[in-house]
């Protein structure tokens, strides 16, 4: 939280930041807005001072560079299944990954499967599962763990169904008053996948088409939030979210790709770092990674059983250029 | 001491023609300083010598004491810039439509909706940039501002090695020359959580590239997420950015390096309340960028398209605000990157 770090605490002398907040500028955010003209005529302090104690300010302030071959391993979620061969690893820690579709193609089977793989087998610890829509259901799990992953022994499911954490909160204004629980959370319960099921529902609930600024404005900063989290701590961040209808139907879905496009309008698409599309065409249930940053655009056809979500891995297909 | 041993250095001692020496010592201008800090049509009436020759006198005077402007002709930067070979993006295309590839010297802005390939881009740049003179690159290093985390190093290291094996297959590059290890060593990473360590990184660029001055290119993805939220302040958010615009174009210039920020869209209403798409941080941040690249897909999202909607470079008059320049059918994604122009 730079933003509102406190001047003293970055080893300013004291009688410099007493005179800076004499002048109301207490935090970094003050003083780097302002140009060092405005400081001057505010603080009364002298040019070479100031370009010296903004020297002192931005080193302390600004991130080092890393070199690539430190990012070259990112670290994944896994669903344990053809899934992550798909998605070239699966769920990557650090990012937003965003699942949209209809009611009923399964989002909420993917983020139950993803809860309890990584809870199966996961390296890390514990999951929390944020549900606004009241869809979580425990006994699915269980059922996910018999057929899919063929768990049958009490003492497993017992322990892994433990890491689940879940909470329901009311409203967007809930989670992001709570962002600093949600880190204490996440540290003491070592949680390596957080899940919001569904971010569509809570926003659309709590903000009408009137509210649409106050909405973006939330929406951005809860999205920064969840950013610095997933890069603090290593972890994974999944969101779910609702569909609108795409407003010109010119192209019926002549070769295969979508005709409805996932909601709350086209800036929080920046705001997340990847989304998986699932829609229905040709009378099939599809995939679609709709936006990542490494893997080029995929649609592969699955359908849901007794053990969750299945591609079909022999009709795996490239886009239908 | 230095300047007062200059200002005593006798006028004689310039290479000014007699006439004029012996005008100036017999009115009493016999030192440097007593001529430096005349204006020319003091020197010319005191002295009863001519506007021009007072003009020379002081240029030769005020010169060795730096006191001059550092201006350029025209030609000069003509030369400088075709010197300056520009950044391909290894898409034909998009060469085309920006004259060969990304500028140095320039910001160029790129916006597009989401998933649409502007983080691909400049990814894709960031390993150009470092290609090997002989395969058209300039051999230079890279900066990459992340503010959003989507810098991803597995996708870097897959186009790095299509473009390597296109630079030895398609220019007969020597093996030796140009290597991956090479090319993830010299890009820098700074991944930016909040605006204010947004603007830190800016400000610290200048000293950074004092001990890296290889580095040709600087990229912030994006420059628009941070100021989305944390600035609710529009009039302060427009400041800011003027900031950080006015250090990154003067890094540019100074160190001959390209400068490419990515940028978000949002909607606009106009008057009638009829919503439309365009790249966001406001219209006066419109005018920071010398160029502004806008990607989009075509309706039947089987390619994409990339738009130039201003440049400075282009003819008089055909470039009116926010017309469309020229357009042109773009890139297919493919594992390699953009290598395969549609």
């Amino acid at each position: 939280m730079t933003n509102n770090l406190k001047l003293k605490a970055i080893g300013l002398p004291t009688a410099i930041t007493d005179k800076l907040a004499n002048h109301s500028i207490i935090t970094v955010q003050d003083y780097l807005t302002l140009n060092l003209i405005e400081l001057q005529r505010k603080t009364g302090l002298t040019y070479q001072k100031l370009s010296s104690i903004s020297e002192n300010v931005n080193k302390f302030i600004a991130p080092l560079g890393i070199s690539v071959n430190r990012l070259l391993q990112p670290s994944h979620v896994l669903f344990n299944d053809d899934l992550d061969t798909f998605l070239k690893g699966g769920i990557t820690c650090g990012h937003i990954t965003e699942f949209s579709g209809a009611p009923g193609l399964g989002k909420t089977q993917l983020c139950l499967q993803l809860a309890l793989s990584n809870a199966l087998y996961g390296k890390v610890n514990g999951v929390l599962y944020i549900d606004s829509e009241g869809a979580f259901s425990a006994s699915r799990l269980l059922d996910i763990a018999v057929h899919k992953y063929g768990i049958a022994t009490e003492k497993n499911i017992q322990s892994s169904l433990n890491k689940i954490h879940l909470w329901r909160p009311c409203s967007l204004k809930e989670i992001v008053d709570n962002l600093i629980s949600i880190e204490v959370l996440v540290v003491k319960e070592h949680i390596g996948l957080l899940i919001i099921d569904s971010m569509g529902s809570i926003v659309r609930r709590d903000f009408g088409v009137e509210k649409s600024i106050e909405r973006g404005a939330q929406m951005c900063s809860l999205s920064s939030s969840l950013k610095r989290i997933a890069h603090d701590f290593n972890l994974a961040v999944v969101v779910t979210n609702h569909v609108t209808a795409k407003v010109e139907p010119t192209l019926t879905n002549f070769n295969g790709q979508p005709t409805s496009i996932p909601a709350l309008g086209p800036s929080w698409s920046h705001w997340i770092n990847s989304r998986l599309h699932l829609f229905i065409a040709q009378n099939k249930r599809r995939l679609m990674v709709s936006k990542s940053p490494e893997i080029p655009e995929l649609i592969v056809d699955y359908c849901i059983s007794k053990g969750g979500l299945d591609i079909q891995c022999e009709t795996c297909s490239s886009p239908a250029y | 001491m230095a300047t007062s041993i200059t200002n005593s250095r006798p006028i004689c001692t310039y290479p000014i023609p007699m006439s004029i020496q012996s005008k100036l010592s017999k009115a009493g201008f016999l030192t440097t300083g007593s001529v430096a800090n005349l204006r020319p049509s003091e020197l010319s009436s005191s002295a009863e010598i001519s506007l021009e020759d007072a003009a020379d006198v002081l240029d030769l005077v005020r010169k060795p004491n730096g006191l001059f402007l550092e201006t350029k002709t025209a030609l000069e930067i003509l030369r400088e810039e075709q010197r300056n070979y520009p950044i391909v993006t290894m898409s034909q295309n998009i060469d085309k439509i920006l004259n060969g590839g990304v500028p140095l010297a320039k910001i160029t802005e790129i916006s597009g909706i989401a998933g649409v390939g502007k983080t691909q881009l400049c990814l894709q740049l960031c390993v150009t940039v470092q290609m090997p003179e002989e395969c058209g690159g300039l051999k230079g290093h890279a900066v990459y501002i992340d503010t959003e985390g989507s810098f991803n190093a597995s996708r870097l290291q897959d186009m790095s090695q299509a473009c390597i094996e296109h630079c030895r297959n398609a220019m007969n590059l020597a093996a030796e020359n140009w290597n991956l290890a090479s090319i993830t060593e010299n890009i820098f990473v700074f991944r930016c959580k909040e605006v204010t360590e947004l603007l830190s990184c800016v400000m610290i660029l200048k000293e950074f590239l004092k001990t890296h001055d290889q580095v040709k290119l600087i990229v912030i993805d994006s420059l628009a997420f941070h100021f989305r939220h944390d600035m609710e302040n529009a009039a302060l958010r427009s400041r800011v950015l003027h900031k950080i615009a006015a250090e990154l174009a003067r890094l540019a210039v100074e160190s001959k390096l390209a400068v490419v920020v990515t940028n978000q869209m949002t909607t606009k209403f106009d008057s009638k309340g009829q919503g439309r798409l365009t790249p966001a941080l406001g219209t006066s941040w419109g005018h920071a960028p010398t160029f502004r690249l806008i990607l989009d897909w075509d309706p039947s999202r089987s390619f994409r398209w990339a738009t130039l909607i201003k440049s400075s470079s282009l003819p008089p008059g055909s470039a009116p605000y926010q017309k469309i320049a020229r357009v042109v059918k773009l890139y297919r994604f493919s594992n390699q990157g953009y290598l395969f122009p549609y």
